[in-house]
This record gives C-alpha cells, sequence and structure tokens, in this order.
C-alpha cells in the first residue's frame, strides 16, 4: 500500500530558525500515528507543514497525491483536516456555527448550509457527546469544551487525513476516552490520524505507531511497545526515569480499565 | 431566516428621510420648489445609505481580520489621514467642494499605505496592524490639531465636514465616490467565504487554503476603499461602522456569511435614520451625524446585549 503521506529528508523551519531536519516518514491510511518530544521541538511545525500552513524549508513532502519542495506549501484542498492545540476561534460564534463553517470551508460567498450540512455537523457533535453545546457560544465554554467543539469541527469533513495537535490535552477522564474512541473510529474508516501529544501513558490505549522528535532530528519511529522504552524516553526527554520515578507516571498504564 | 426582516429597516427609513424634513411633508410628486426639496432630500438619504454600507462593510471585515471587536473603520488611522487631506488642502486655499473631497479621500488611502508597509515589515499579524493603525491615528490627529489651531478661522467651513455629516454632499462627489464605496464593500463580500473560516483561526483557515497574509492586505486595502470614499463624502461619521456589525451578528448568529449583508443594511439604516434624527435635533441639519448615530446605536447595542445575557 502506498504511504497517503510521505516525506523525503524534510526540512522545517519557523521564522527562518531551522527547527526539524533529516524527516523520513511514510504513514498510512488506516493508521493513528503519534508524534512525541520535548515542548518546542517541532511537532506543531510538522503538523502545520502537512496541513499546508507553513511553506517547507528543504527536501520533499508528498500528502493525497500532491507534492510540495523547498519553500513550497502544500495544497491538499479539503482531503485534510487539522485542529489546533489552543483553538482561536472567534468567542461569539455557536458550537454549531463553528461546525458548520468548518464543514463548509472558504468558498464561494453565497454558499449557504445545506440540510446535509447541518445534519452532519450535528452528528458530529452528537459523536463527541456534546450535542448539548450546539446553540452555545465559544466564549462561555470551557478550553475543554472548546477543544471537544474543535475536534468535532475537524472530524465533520470526513477528511483523508487528519491532523490534530495535542487533541486529548485539557479534556477531562471522559473526554479523553471520547476522543481516543472518535479518533480510532476515523482510523477505522481508513482515515490517516497524526496527532501529536505529552500523554504519553495514553498512547497504547488509541495509537498504532509513535514518532519520537528530539534534538531537531527523528529518533525513533515505531510500534507503540517497541518505541516507548525507557532508555529511548530518557534519551528523547533529557531525564532520568529511574532517579524520578516519583514524578514521572509510570508508563505501563496499559491495562486502565476505560471502556 | 433570523433577522431577514430587519432588512426592511432601510427601505422604511430611506421613505421617511426623503418625506420628512423641516420643510415639512412634501408632496414627491409636486413641481416647482418641492421637487428641488424632495431632489435635496433624495440625495442626502442616498447619501447616508451609501455611508453607511461602506462604513459597515469596513467595520465587520475588519472587526474579524483583526480579531478585536473593538476594530472600527478608522482604526487603520483611515479618518485623522482624510481629515489631514482636508486641513491641509484647506491650508493650500483650496475651497471647492470637489477638492476637499478628493483631498480627503487621498488622505485616507496615504495614511492607510504608510500603516500596511510598516506593518508588513512586522510581519502584518492583527496586532502588529492595530497598534501601528492606532499609533498613526494619534499622530496624525496631533498634526490635524496643529493645523486647525494654525488656520484658525479658515477651519470653519470645513467644521461641519469634520465632525461628520451629508447635509451639503453635492452630485458630483457622490458621483466619484459611490464607486469607491460599492467596490470595497463588493470587494469584502468577494472575500466572505475566506473572511468567515478565518474567524475559526488563522491556522485552521490556512489548512483550508486560505493565505491570511494575502486577505489581511486584501481587506485592510478594500475597507481604506469604501471607508475614505465615505469620509470624501460625509467626513468621519463615527459608530456606525463599530456597531452595524454588532447588531448584525446579534441578530442574525455568528457567521460571517450570514451576518455581512444584514451588517451592510443595518448601517444603511443607522444613518440615514441619523441624517432624519439630524434635522429636528438642531435646525437646517447641522447637528453632526456622529453624536446622532452614537446617541441611537449606542442603547439599541446595549439592549441586545442584556437581551443576550438572560
Amino acid at each position: 500500500m502506498d504511504p497517503i503521506v510521505s516525506t523525503r529528508s524534510l526540512a522545517l523551519a519557523y521564522e527562518g530558525n531551522p527547527v526539524l531536519s533529516d524527516l523520513d516518514i511514510d504513514a498510512y491510511s488506516g493508521e493513528v500515528l503519534a508524534i512525541v518530544g520535548p515542548n518546542g521541538v517541532g511537532k506543531t511545525t510538522l503538523l502545520r507543514a502537512i496541513s499546508g500552513s507553513l511553506a517547507i524549508a528543504g527536501g520533499e513532502l508528498r500528502c493525497c497525491g500532491k507534492v510540495a519542495g523547498a519553500r513550497a506549501r502544500l495544497d491538499a484542498g479539503n482531503r485534510i483536516s487539522y485542529a489546533p492545540a489552543y483553538p482561536d476561534v472567534d468567542p461569539w460564534l455557536s458550537a454549531l456555527d463553528v461546525v458548520i463553517s468548518y464543514r463548509m470551508g472558504p468558498g464561494s460567498p453565497w454558499a449557504r448550509p445545506s440540510e446535509g450540512d447541518r445534519r452532519a455537523s450535528e452528528e458530529s457533535l452528537e459523536r463527541l457527546g456534546i450535542r448539548r453545546l450546539a446553540p452555545r457560544r465559544m466564549s462561555e465554554m470551557s478550553s475543554g469544551e472548546r477543544k471537544m467543539v474543535m475536534l468535532a469541527a475537524a472530524l465533520s469533513r470526513g477528511s483523508d487525513v487528519l491532523l490534530l495537535d495535542e487533541p486529548l490535552a485539557s479534556l477531562d477522564l471522559r473526554n479523553q476516552s471520547v476522543a481516543m474512541a472518535a479518533i480510532r473510529a476515523e482510523a477505522r474508516r481508513g482515515a490517516l490520524v497524526m496527532v501529536t501529544s505529552h500523554e504519553l501513558h495514553l498512547l497504547r490505549l488509541y495509537v498504532d505507531r509513535v514518532l519520537v522528535l528530539s534534538g531537531g532530528i527523528p529518533v525513533a519511529l515505531g510500534p507503540v511497545e517497541d518505541v516507548l522504552k525507557e532508555d529511548l524516553l530518557e534519551r528523547a526527554y533529557g531525564i532520568s526515569l529511574r532517579n524520578e520515578r516519583a514524578l514521572v507516571p509510570s508508563l505501563d498504564l496499559g491495562a486502565v480499565p476505560l471502556k | 431566516m433570523r433577522g431577514g426582516l430587519l432588512h426592511l429597516l432601510l427601505p422604511l427609513f430611506f421613505a421617511l428621510s426623503v418625506l420628512l424634513g423641516p420643510y415639512g411633508i412634501v408632496n414627491p410628486f409636486a413641481h416647482g420648489l418641492g421637487s428641488f426639496v424632495i431632489e435635496l432630500r433624495i440625495l442626502r438619504a442616498l447619501s447616508a445609505a451609501l455611508v453607511g454600507v461602506a462604513l459597515s462593510a469596513s467595520g465587520s471585515g475588519l472587526q474579524v481580520l483583526l480579531k478585536n471587536p473593538l476594530a472600527d473603520p478608522y482604526i487603520l488611522g483611515v479618518s485623522s489621514g482624510a481629515a489631514l487631506g482636508v486641513l491641509a488642502a484647506v491650508a493650500a486655499g483650496l475651497i471647492w467642494p470637489l477638492e476637499i473631497s478628493i483631498a480627503a479621500l487621498a488622505g485616507g488611502l496615504a495614511a492607510l499605505f504608510v500603516v500596511m508597509a510598516v506593518s508588513s515589515a512586522l510581519g502584518l499579524t492583527s496586532v502588529s496592524m492595530i497598534l501601528v493603525g492606532v499609533a498613526a491615528s494619534y499622530a496624525l490627529s496631533s498634526i490635524d490639531m496643529v493645523l486647525m489651531m494654525d488656520l484658525g478661522p479658515a477651519v470653519q467651513g470645513s467644521l461641519a465636514w469634520l465632525f461628520g455629516t451629508v447635509a451639503y454632499v453635492l452630485w458630483s462627489e457622490l458621483a466619484y465616490a459611490a464607486p469607491l464605496m460599492i467596490a470595497g464593500a463588493l470587494w469584502i463580500f468577494l472575500r466572505a467565504g475566506h473572511l468567515e473560516s478565518l474567524m475559526l483561526g488563522d491556522d485552521v483557515a490556512e489548512s483550508m487554503g486560505v493565505r491570511t497574509r494575502r486577505l489581511r492586505a486584501e481587506i485592510a486595502v478594500a475597507s481604506a476603499l469604501s471607508t475614505s470614499a465615505a469620509v470624501a463624502v460625509a467626513g468621519p461619521v463615527g459608530f456606525v461602522g463599530l456597531v452595524a456589525p454588532w447588531l448584525a451578528r446579534l441578530g442574525s448568529g455568528g457567521a460571517f456569511r450570514r451576518t455581512y449583508p444584514l451588517s451592510l443594511s443595518l448601517g444603511a439604516s443607522l444613518t440615514v435614520a441619523a441624517d432624519l434624527a439630524s434635522r429636528f435635533v438642531q435646525p437646517g441639519g447641522m447637528a453632526p451625524l456622529t453624536s446622532i448615530t452614537a446617541l441611537m446605536g449606542a442603547p439599541v447595542l446595549v439592549y441586545l446585549l442584556a437581551r443576550l445575557r438572560r
């Protein structure tokens, strides 16, 4: 099977400063791929490059049959949906407005939401258990609720590639579980879901493969259980798990009863 | 559709504006002096409606673009630039209304050009545009003040304009300004889908193919075009461009494609109504339009906000 996202010697920079280099990744439809690594390592930058909001610095980036070379942006149209870690949405929009506007995208000024748009948007809110938020304005929600609305918006288009920046951050236990189930469902439907995460202990529950970034380069890519090894994480995050055991949550949480 | 009936306010106020005035109710089909009064009133109502459209178009676009609910058409320095143009023209001895009006247009566009050039160098973000715009407004206003003191009694002739009025608009002014006002409003309309996506956040809009830097530049230019033309016709009429977008949002929800047309029609209604009211507040219609738009618009805005909280 051909990868739906692939990079060759990809290099990324943020405002002229090199962030990541030597990225060679292949990601496939139907999998959930997590990107982990220390703060500021370039996880969001990578998602933004794939989403087409950032020109790449060097190498090559392919997605959904489109290619971007050095200093170009990828343009994969609405086959990609992106949800930021910190939604910067107009505070006066209602949750339903957000999902509908997301579904409709830019396009014609004459466009009006069809009955289908409305129904799909409500279903997307329903799927994440937040139908009751539909009429509520973004300013009247907690940060976790806003995150859930953004997730519902990104999942509402049935895109081939979902780029979710820290989808579980600031969600409560129940919403984390709902979000993880929804992400798995998207992968089952055949989408590639790329997430960034700091919740390493949750990765086994919903992720297939993990890409570890550290020091500006990828240091590991593989199935969760192969990658989340103590020595690798010690190197990647620059800590000693043995000495700081009390401060670091056990990674062995695969059996947490969430269902 | 929510808020649809509000569009009817415009023809209503327009008709009232043509029929009512200090000279009483005039039969629109009469000949002689009556038809002259009617023509003047149609010109005033038409100018007010177009100025309202231009200012609310500009305000709607800028509020979304700058992610700031307090953004108004003048936040990028257009009004103080236009005033500087007028005062400079007066200082240079120009007296014809058309000359003064073109000086206003040129001043407004020149101010925007400077603001865009400086904020582009700073990355053209919402914050850089607002800060540079506000700084330019203050800087230009201070020059305006110096010029006003300097010119003394010569300013008197431009005083009504400086406070905002459509009482003295000429057909010749409207003839060149109207296309600019409409072009600016239309340009923003053509980008309504992009602006709606921008409301979801810069990154999300970019991922949908919206080039936010280019959009910022385009909308700033479009709004300056309609604003400068409106200012050239009627002076810096305040509050309409701030309040009309909000009345539209409170009337029909948040998504830009839905609120924009309503915002234009409410802006036009408010300006026409304010001009109508100005004829009765002070004899001769001398009351500055801004005072009336603010006195009429502010309570409506507060009422709608209060109703929303319940």
